[in-house]
């Protein structure tokens, strides 16, 4: 019988996922590739080109840059959107399930392949967020300052957390749609109350909380926002873990 | 050699569902034979198989496969055992070299010749998709999965439902080739009773949840007799000797399950041989005793 030390490998528990997902997961590169680079000619324009030349108020002109900016920097995000959707696939095919279940593979081990497609989703974005920085700097001739890097950490903080969230119910709820309803009412109801505190408290004047603000606030935890995003990639491979250990009734 | 007698063991198996109760099922499969577990369907032969699997949890009960708790040594006894399953498990967009790659992620046994080497014995294309082939290719295509890590018991469940007879008998072919190695072992869930009697070595029949019958097979037909009779003759037997009886316009066959005893207390009549397919349906309607 061969034992080589390519059975069993992590890839290999990765293969189908990827096989599966490969369209998606091309279809998103493709798109955040192209609206970054969307994002960067806008930018480059109102620069140096059209948009430049034909703004006549300077102000629009700050803002315009301002909104690529913050669009380029976040929309690789994006991509984790599609991240419950692995958790989907096995309850779509409830024989590859039971035929999982048959196998020697640990949950753990099936947990951790789980996040393997995830975690690459978020190398990919991480990459991209960096390639958008680069061609800002490039164009605009602005230092990358530790406020934006803290902000897209922040930002990925929080979509690393959802996307976790969001694969939790799906893993919970046996990718029934139950779990997209408690996932949303649970994790968006909090965040609208607090959005409506907030307005409330502030007489009306809600736009206190400006980027600028909260990049200040964010700098002095960059180590604690990558150790958290670690954290709650290893926090979910653990509750995939005790979910898939899980038996059928 | 390995020093269990018993490929598979299950006592006191109990699963309650609402509206079903696997009920304190028992059976052995002896290392190197092959036990046809009957039954028709929703009788439980499923539910039995995911506890083997330790795909559900139970209530009450010890398995042991290969001597050892199915649950305290899951992962070791599972990389010898083969589940086969009624639908083929990989996506329509898998090839069966892609299929290849995902079984070698899975089993430290992994033999990709002789995964391989079935292919091409079963003429089963290496790169169109698995949705492309027909119900037999995918079992094949299944079995040759199975047969390529070493597996030491075999599970299938329901495997050869649906598929061709020509196709049943490659299948069971191979599985006689299989079970040239002593210490391989199957156990094969099935309605189609033909394919047990051909193949199988000992016969559980289950019904409602709860075991009918377990044993060797060639006793179970030896020991199990029909009569055909006048319904004036079977009046007169001792009910207590008759599983049930089929009764028609013409008069009634009566199913005995200790022939020996029969053949003394009633010489007079004639006792045929009898098939698995005839057990099953005349203990399936046991409870009627009469039926038509």
């Amino acid at each position: 019988m061969c034992r080589n030390s390519e059975n069993q490998s992590f890839s290999l528990l990765v293969y189908r996922s990827l096989v599966l997902s490969r369209k998606s997961l091309i279809i998103s590169i493709l798109t955040v590739m192209s609206l970054t680079a969307m994002f960067l000619l806008i930018l480059l324009s109102a620069e140096k080109g059209n948009i430049a030349k034909y703004s006549t108020d300077a102000n629009n002109l700050k803002n315009t840059i301002e909104v690529m900016r913050i669009a380029g920097q976040f929309t690789p995000l994006l991509m984790l959107m599609a991240v419950p959707e692995f958790f989907s696939q096995d309850y779509g095919r409830t024989v590859w399930r039971y035929f999982k279940k048959s196998t020697p593979v640990t949950p753990f081990r099936t947990a951790a392949s789980y996040y393997m497609l995830p975690i690459i989703y978020v190398i990919i974005a991480v990459v991209m967020m960096a390639v958008f920085m680069l061609g800002d700097y490039l164009i605009t001739g602005e230092a990358i300052g530790k406020g934006r890097i803290a902000i897209s950490l922040l930002a990925m903080l929080i979509s690393v957390f959802s996307a976790v969230y969001v694969s939790f119910f799906v893993q919970l709820f046996k990718g029934s749609m139950a779990a997209t309803v408690v996932s949303f009412f649970t994790l968006m109801v909090p965040f609208f109350v607090w959005d409506i505190k907030r307005g409330l408290n502030s007489n009306g004047n809600a736009n206190n909380l400006s980027l600028d603000s909260i990049s200040e606030k964010a700098t002095p935890y960059i180590p604690l926002m990558i150790i958290g995003i670690v954290l709650i990639f290893f926090i979910g491979i653990v509750l995939s873990a005790m979910l898939y250990k899980r038996r059928e009734k | 050699m390995s020093d269990y007698v018993n490929a598979l063991e299950i006592n006191g198996l109990t699963k309650k569902y609402d509206g079903f109760t696997l009920d304190n099922v028992s059976f052995n499969v002896q290392k190197g034979s092959i036990m046809g577990f009957i039954g028709q369907n929703g009788s439980g032969k499923s539910t039995t198989i995911k506890a083997i699997l330790n795909i559900i949890g139970v209530n009450s009960g010890e398995i042991k496969i290969f001597g050892k708790d199915h649950i305290k040594s899951e992962y070791e006894v599972k990389e010898d055992i083969a589940a086969v399953f009624d639908e083929l498990p990989f996506h329509d967009i898998f090839t069966a070299v892609q299929i290849e790659k995902i079984m070698r992620g899975l089993y430290k046994n992994w033999n990709k010749d002789q995964y391989f080497a079935y292919l091409d014995r079963f003429s089963l294309p290496r790169k169109k998709k698995v949705g492309q082939f027909s119900k037999g290719m995918k079992m094949k295509l299944q079995i040759a999965a199975a047969l390529s890590h070493g597996a030491r018991l075999l599970i299938m469940d329901e495997a050869t439902t649906g598929l061709d007879p020509v196709v049943r008998n490659e299948i069971l072919d191979i599985f006689h080739e299989y079970l040239q190695d002593e210490e391989n072992s199957i156990l094969m869930s099935s309605h189609i009773t033909s394919d047990l009697d051909k193949i199988a070595d000992s016969v559980t029949f289950i019904d409602k949840g709860k075991i009918l019958l377990t044993g060797y097979k060639d006793e179970i037909l030896e020991n199990h007799a029909v009569i055909k009779c006048s319904k004036a003759d079977y009046e007169k037997l001792d009910k207590a000797d008759v599983v049930s009886a089929r009764l028609n316009d013409f008069g009634a066959e009566a199913m005995v399950f200790d022939r020996e005893n029969a053949k003394k207390k009633y010489p007079s009549l004639a006792f045929d041989s009898t098939t698995l397919e005839e057990i099953m349906l005349f203990y399936v309607n046991r409870e009627k005793k009469e039926w038509k």
